[in-house]
């Protein structure tokens, strides 16, 4: 499932809007364990879409994103259950 | 009896590489934020392969929807565009010669609205991008430098360059939401400062008494003729001296294929 994630991950982020990818991230983080690759996804988006202008004045946005959904999974999934 | 408490050996090691992940990940992003040009320069190359590939995959599944698509609707259609082409013809005359007339009298005042255009086919659009950006692909070969204007259908403004590689350039739709940006509304040109909204999309505040009207052109000062925005729709309270003035680039972003860079533009 890791790897079905990832792949979905990274042709969200070069053909699908990026809301797409961001669920995607989201439900990946709260499905598998420890998935360290969000860090990686957040700043290849940064990297092939961000500017020094960001949005709002915010860079680094996607690289927050992933930050963000990483803690609140890695905080929650212990305390939810899929059944 | 007492028992020493076991080193639960497994919880330790799962530390010790969740510490060393950790290390590596903020690494790499500490390199993105010192060099912010460096992957995207090592990835471009890879990237625009794919990108390439998708413009002409979805190009060739687009074609085949309209074969499916009945013969009777595309005779409608086939009429009311020759309808709209024969009504437009007229008015593309006079806009050539009037563009004509306006270049002849800059170049008597010593100026000159020509820029020193190149095609970029648009890699990567909104809404792939949540930044509003588009990456093209021309670069540092071309001769586009930082700073360049970006246009669509020759004069439409929609954004500049801000980061320049080999053989891609990255583009910053004025749109970016939040951006700021000096303009001139209407017939009277009105000085405003706009912030836009995402995808093309911008919005004014004015004081009431300023007259502004739905389908007013919106440009940014500079010598080179084009076209910034129009306004759709002016939002007017009573209990408020401003009036809210909504515009939009006349251009669809989300289906930009090719823009235009004028490299002399700064």
């Amino acid at each position: 499932m890791r790897i079905a994630f990832n792949i979905g991950l990274i042709i969200s982020i070069l053909y699908l809007p990026w809301w797409v990818g961001a669920l995607i991230l989201l439900v990946a983080c709260f499905m598998i364990e420890r998935f360290y690759e969000a860090f990686l996804y957040g700043i290849l988006t940064d990297a092939l879409y961000g500017t020094s202008l960001g949005i709002h004045a915010i860079m680094y946005v996607a690289s927050l994103y992933s930050l963000v959904v990483f803690c609140l999974a890695a905080f929650l999934r212990d305390k939810l259950s899929w059944q | 009896m007492t028992y020493l408490k076991r080193t639960n050996v497994n919880a330790q090691r799962s530390r010790v590489t969740t510490l060393f992940i950790s290390l590596v990940i903020l690494g790499l992003f500490l390199i993105h934020y010192i060099f912010p040009g460096a992957y995207a320069g090592l990835f471009y190359p890879i990237t625009s392969a794919f990108w390439k590939s998708e413009t002409g995959v979805l190009g060739f599944f687009s074609h085949m929807a309209k074969i499916v698509v009945s013969k009777y609707s595309l005779v409608k259609e086939n009429e009311r565009l020759i309808q709209e082409v024969a009504s437009r013809d007229a008015s593309a005359l006079l806009v050539d010669s009037l563009k004509d007339e306006n270049e002849t009298l800059k170049a008597t005042l010593g100026r000159t609205g020509n820029g020193n255009d190149i095609l970029g086919v648009v890699l990567s659009r909104p809404p792939f991008s949540v930044y509003d950006t588009i990456v093209i692909d021309v670069g540092r070969t071309d001769g586009l430098q930082v700073g360049n204007k970006v246009y669509v259908e020759g004069d439409t403004l929609i954004g500049d360059v801000v980061e320049v590689y080999d053989h891609q350039a990255k583009v910053s739709l004025f749109s970016t939401p939040g951006r700021q940006m000096s303009v001139l509304v209407g017939k009277t040109n009105i000085s405003a400062q706009a912030t836009g909204r995402g995808l093309g999309n911008f919005v004014i505040h004015l004081p009431v008494e300023v007259g502004v009207q739905e389908n007013d052109i919106i440009l940014l000062p500079q010598i080179r003729p084009h076209t910034f925005g129009v306004v759709e729709t002016v939002l007017v309270d009573s209990s408020d001296s401003l009036q809210t003035i909504l515009f939009k680039s006349p251009v669809n972003i989300n289906s930009l294929r090719f823009v235009e860079v004028d490299r002399n533009s700064k």
